[in-house]
Order: structure tokens, then C-alpha cells, then sequence
């Protein structure tokens, strides 16, 4: 159950998760994402000690 | 700076003995054939050697099968593959038999707005000693592992896997193998689809076992005495 509680976790934070997978410890986001967000996914992954990498969260202020 | 070395406790080498294990050992590639062969017994699933051997260009890469889930559901199904080595020489196998199978995952529908989950619960392998004359097969080992391995998401994605198995065939009852007994491997991998409750689309999950051919096979490695 660990990949559909992280998914739901990190939704009700706000965060527009794509998938999470525990093959490669995968997180990908759904679109971009600005630091702040970015870094409370890194807080929450600290937190409930998780060993999870993000795919290309993009920085919301970079896309045009 | 400029301490004395360290002490290492001496280690005896005993290259003989790892030289003749490294050699003694066979690898044996799970196949799939188009056309099933029919002695000594009928099947197209086959373990060959040696490694790494020619695919049957026309046989399949893998096994499949799917599971969908119900909305507000978990649907669960497995897979089940035995491939046999056909032998017409003697060998003798004893010690520890290695088994690597290679799983793919695919969450191969899902809810764009409601997370599905695909899963692989269990998976299970067992050496089989398969008699062509009584046509009975009898179990040498199994092992089997609770592995947990997921994805979750409102998206389609896929990943493949590989898990290692050891079974031992105790040394003073070495497995023998001639045209008359052969060697089996079953795989069996349960997997599960979740739908969530409020999702318009329902999850289906697909599970493969991949056979030996390119950089994901399935194998067995036994020791030979």
C-alpha cells in the first residue's frame, strides 16, 4: 500500500502527482511545479524517511 | 600518516575449489517455442542450453495476463509457466540451483483523475523432476517471496524487475537428469489491480514473465557435480 499512500499523501498537499512506483523508487509529477512545492515533497519524503527520487519536476517558472 | 598497515586476518585461498564451482556451473535460458515439440513430452515452453542461446524467432517474449478491477475494488489473477529442460544427456545437479525470473508490470489502464494501483503480491518458483515414463512430476524445492512491487497512478506506466531465487538440492541426493527424467521450473506470480472508489474508469493491471531473449530473461543456474 506504500505507493497509493504516498500518491494520496502528496494529492491532498496539493501536489499533481502522475505516478509513484517502487521498482526504481520513483515519483513523477503531473506538470510543473514551483520550488516551494517541490521542496515540501522533499520535506515529506525526509519525514516518513522514504527513499524516492523525482522524475523532471519542472520549475514552474521556466515553462513559457 | 606513515602508520603501520593494518592487520588482516590471513584467509586461506582455495582457488581449486572456486574454479571448479565457476566452471561446473549451467545456465539454463526459459524459452518459448511456436511450435511445440513433442518428445518426450509435449510442450513449448523449454529450458535451453546453452547460454546464450538462439530464441525461436516466431515464439513469444513472454507470458501475459490482465486483471481488471471493479470502481471501489481489488481484482487479483496469476500466471503460471513450467518450462522443461529437454535433455538427452546424463547430468548430475547438486548444491545450490539459482533461479532469476524477470517480471514486467504495466498499469495498463487507470482513471485520469483517480489514482489505480498495479501490483505484483507473491512469487513463487519450483524445481521440478518430471518422469517421461510415469508422466508424474515430483517437487525438489520451492521458494517463494512477498514482494510488494507497485505503481500508482492517474497515468499508464510500465516497469520490469528481476527477483532471485535459491534453492538447495541437498548433496548427498544429487538430481539426475537423462532422456528419461527431466528438469522443470514453474513461475508462478500473482498481481493485483485496485479501482478506486470514485474512478469513472476502472484499472486493469498486466503482468508478464519474460522468457529468455535480450537483456530480461528468465533462468535457471545449477550447480553440476
Amino acid at each position: 500500500m506504500e505507493t497509493a499512500k504516498i500518491f494520496e499523501d502528496l494529492t491532498k498537499m496539493g501536489i499533481r502527482v502522475k505516478i509513484v512506483e517502487n521498482v526504481s523508487n520513483t515519483i513523477q509529477l503531473a506538470d510543473t511545479h514551483t520550488d516551494e512545492e517541490i521542496a515540501m515533497i522533499e520535506q515529506y519524503l525526509k519525514e516518513n524517511k522514504l527513499d524516492y527520487k523525482l522524475v523532471n519536476p519542472q520549475p514552474e517558472e521556466e515553462v513559457a | 600518516m606513515g602508520g603501520r598497515p593494518a592487520i588482516i586476518p590471513a584467509h586461506e585461498p582455495d582457488f581449486g575449489k572456486q574454479l571448479v564451482g565457476y566452471h561446473s556451473r549451467i545456465k539454463l535460458m526459459a524459452q518459448h517455442l511456436k511450435n511445440a515439440l513433442t518428445k518426450p513430452i509435449t510442450t513449448n515452453y523449454v529450458l535451453r542450453y546453452p547460454e546464450s542461446c538462439p530464441a525461436d524467432v516466431l515464439g513469444n517474449d513472454y507470458i501475459e495476463k490482465t486483471v481488471e478491477a471493479a470502481v471501489g475494488t481489488t481484482a487479483s489473477k496469476s500466471i503460471e509457466v513450467t518450462f522443461t529442460f529437454l535433455n538427452v544427456n546424463y547430468l548430475r545437479f547438486a548444491g545450490l540451483a539459482e533461479i532469476v525470473t524477470s517480471i514486467y508490470l504495466e498499469l495498463r489502464q487507470v482513471d485520469g483523475s483517480y489514482a489505480g494501483t498495479a501490483r505484483v503480491t507473491k512469487i513463487t518458483v519450483e524445481l521440478l523432476k518430471y518422469d517421461v515414463e510415469k508422466n508424474q512430476a515430483e517437487s525438489l524445492g520451492s521458494a517463494s517471496k512477498t514482494v510488494n512491487v507497485e505503481i500508482t497512478g492517474t497515468a499508464t506506466a510500465n516497469q520490469t524487475f528481476s527477483e532471485l531465487f535459491e534453492i538447495e538440492i541437498p548433496k548427498d541426493k544429487p538430481l539426475e537428469i537423462n532422456e528419461k527424467t527431466l528438469l522443470q521450473l514453474k513461475v508462478t506470480v500473482e498481481f493485483e489491480a485496485v479501482t478506486n472508489a470514485s474512478a469513472l474508469t476502472t484499472t486493469i493491471a498486466a503482468c508478464r514473465v519474460n522468457f529468455a531473449r535480450g537483456s530480461s530473461d528468465t533462468y535457471v543456474r545449477l550447480p553440476v557435480v
